[in-house]
């Protein structure tokens, strides 16, 4: 309400028309003083004297609020340039000027965002390498200081702690890469069985005492989208399931064919996911608990490194609980979906052997 | 400084990473400790109940609960001196600066060799006799027994780790005069680290938290200094 007052003219949804406005009441008070003046016989000096003040303090009036705003955009600008994205523009018009200070303040909320990910992105990755450089770097004194031996063990441990480091490297390359927009996709028709077949198997060597059951409907699924960064997202969804499934637990990867595509999920026995966190798990580096995961090599990466390649693919990917215990990951991927054993194809005796859990559609 | 014929002293390490535990473990037992391992919050627990360690070396992030958690269950066991590992310089406050009483802490990546310096240095001091002829000191409403290592302040009890005793009970033996941080690491701590002025700061804020934010001065660019300071 006050703020109203201050400013006269803030309900005009134009910047031209505001200025129409200032410069027809400065100019219609100026003229009418002017004439009034000259009628009740004062010099023309003087009536045009009180003409021109009175009309300056109408112009100063009315224009007010119309470029604080742009002071403020001037004064967030350099806070930004500083390093602090909390300010924010007041503004109550609605012309141009508004706006763009609505404008600025999305752009300034945008950037503290980015500004916070990337904060968080170098505390989690050099935290993330300070453990196994830890590791390497007791293990190592140790030898060198004559404490312990190095037997193939203690070496076979330190190359472990390096090639988690290596892990850590690539997919960390591999985020930015996606996050660039520089991977293209490079669509085609493939078979799903053995592309999960595969992608299994790369993520169930960390965890040999976990079952991974695959089911594919229709066997000879065909999808054409691009194989080898769909691989990479159903071994890191099945790396992770895998991560968080108790000792003789089992983990269940199916694909089946959508009007539109294909739908592929895991679904482990794990704690699951709290509601409140089931968004988030796409984020980079979000753990749901930070010091069990760390151990298997986990950083956090796996689940955004998915959602990015997810996204690329104009696809959804979504986690939520299993009932009774564990969580349900749910990748819809849209493209031309086919059997591929239709008439003029004969099942192979591979495809035939993958399909194993297909009751799970009916679900328990 | 200690004699041959001592018992071997027994430390709990307490970290899930294996290869860390492991090598830490090696190493303190090439120094002649006793030591165990356990990988988690609750077993880490349940050791130090069975072991009674003369020192707890303590992993921040465990599985189960975590760090914090274990130092506080151990310490209302039984004053035990912990010295905590953390992957986050943030961490300091955290380690050192809550009530839980962790001695020490070291950031990962760390150095094995430094980490047995300082178990040492730790041990030196929790072995430090109270001596008889230390007398109770008091600094306004506060009182700090050396012989019995009890605090009272405003008659009420109040708990300070054997460290942040130590660092009072310094700094109120030199009354009014100034101390440096390097000083107080090399007296109190027994050693000098790069990183210890940070030690030394947040284990003043855990005493001012404690005992009232005025007991000890800030003497900035310097040190720290306790004012007005004596027997009754």
């Amino acid at each position: 309400m006050t703020l109203r007052r201050e400013r006269p003219l803030d309900q005009l949804p134009s910047l031209k028309l505001k200025l129409a406005v200032v410069i027809l009441a400065g100019v219609g008070v100026a003229v009418f003083l002017s004439w009034a003046g000259a009628h009740a016989g004062l010099w023309p000096a003087v009536s045009g004297a009180i003409a021109g003040t009175v009309a300056l303090l109408m112009v100063r009036f009315l224009a007010r609020g119309m470029t604080s705003p742009l002071r403020e955009m001037a004064a967030a600008a350099d806070a930004m340039a500083r390093g602090d994205y909390g300010r924010r523009v007041l503004t109550t018009s609605r012309d141009e000027v508004g706006q763009l200070a609505r404008a600025f303040n999305r752009m300034a909320a945008e950037l503290g965002e980015i500004d916070r990910v990337r904060r968080d992105l170098v505390a989690n990755v050099s935290h993330e390498l300070r453990t196994p450089i830890s590791g390497l770097q007791a293990a190592l004194e140790n030898i060198v200081d004559g404490v312990a031996e190095p037997d193939p063990e203690t070496v076979r441990t330190m190359l472990a702690q390096v090639e988690r480091l290596g892990r850590l490297v690539e997919r960390l390359l591999d985020l930015s890469r996606l996050e660039a927009g520089t991977v293209p996709l490079e669509r085609r028709p493939f078979e799903v069985a053995p592309m999960l077949a595969h992608a299994v198997r790369d993520a169930q060597q960390s965890a040999p005492d976990v079952t991974v059951r695959v089911g594919v409907d229709p066997e000879r699924l065909e999808l054409d989208a691009d194989p080898e960064r769909l691989h990479q997202v159903v071994a890191n969804l099945v790396e992770n399931a895998v991560r968080h499934s108790p000792r003789g637990a089992t983990v269940e990867v199916s694909a089946r064919r959508r009007r539109d595509g294909v739908e592929f999920e895991v679904v482990d026995e794990g704690p699951g996911i709290p509601e409140a966190d089931a968004s988030r798990v796409f984020e980079r580096f979000y753990r749901s608990d930070t010091a069990r995961s760390s151990r298997e090599g986990g950083a956090g990466l796996g689940l955004a490194i998915a959602r990015w390649i997810v996204d690329l693919h104009s696809g959804e990917i979504r986690a939520e609980r299993h009932e009774p215990h564990g969580c349900r990951m749910v990748v819809t991927i849209p493209g031309a979906a086919r059997d591929a054993s239709a008439p003029e194809h004969r099942p192979s005796a591979t495809s035939r052997a993958l399909a194993v859990a297909r009751s799970l559609q009916e679900g328990p | 400084m200690t004699s041959v014929a001592a018992p071997a002293r027994t430390i709990a390490v307490i970290e899930d990473e294996t290869s860390i535990a492991s090598a830490v473990a090696a190493r303190l037992r090439s120094e002649g400790y006793t030591v165990e391992i356990a990988g988690d919050g609750p077993t880490g627990v349940a050791l130090c109940e069975r072991l009674q360690p003369d020192l707890v070396v303590l992993d921040l992030m465990l599985p189960g609960f975590d760090g914090l958690e274990v130092c506080r269950r151990i310490q209302r066991e039984r004053p035990t001196p912990v010295l905590m590992l953390t992957a986050r310089d943030t961490e300091t406050d955290l380690v050192v600066g809550l009530e839980v009483g962790a001695d020490d802490y070291m950031t990962k990546p760390f150095s094995t060799r430094e980490l047995v310096a300082r178990v040492k240095a730790i041990l030196r001091r929790a072995d430090r006799p109270t001596g008889s002829d230390a007398r109770p000191v008091h600094i306004g409403d506060v009182e700090l027994d050396p012989a019995t290592r009890r605090v009272v302040r405003g008659g009420e009890p109040v708990h300070l780790t054997p460290t942040e005793f130590d660092l009072v009970v310094f700094l109120a033996g030199r009354s009014g005069r100034v101390v440096t941080r390097e000083q107080l690491l090399e007296q109190v701590w027994g050693y000098e680290v790069p990183s210890g002025a940070r030690t030394v700061d947040s284990h003043v804020r855990a005493i001012r938290r404690k005992l009232g934010a005025d007991l000890i001065r800030t003497v900035h660019g310097v040190g720290y200094a306790i004012d007005g300071s004596g027997a009754p």
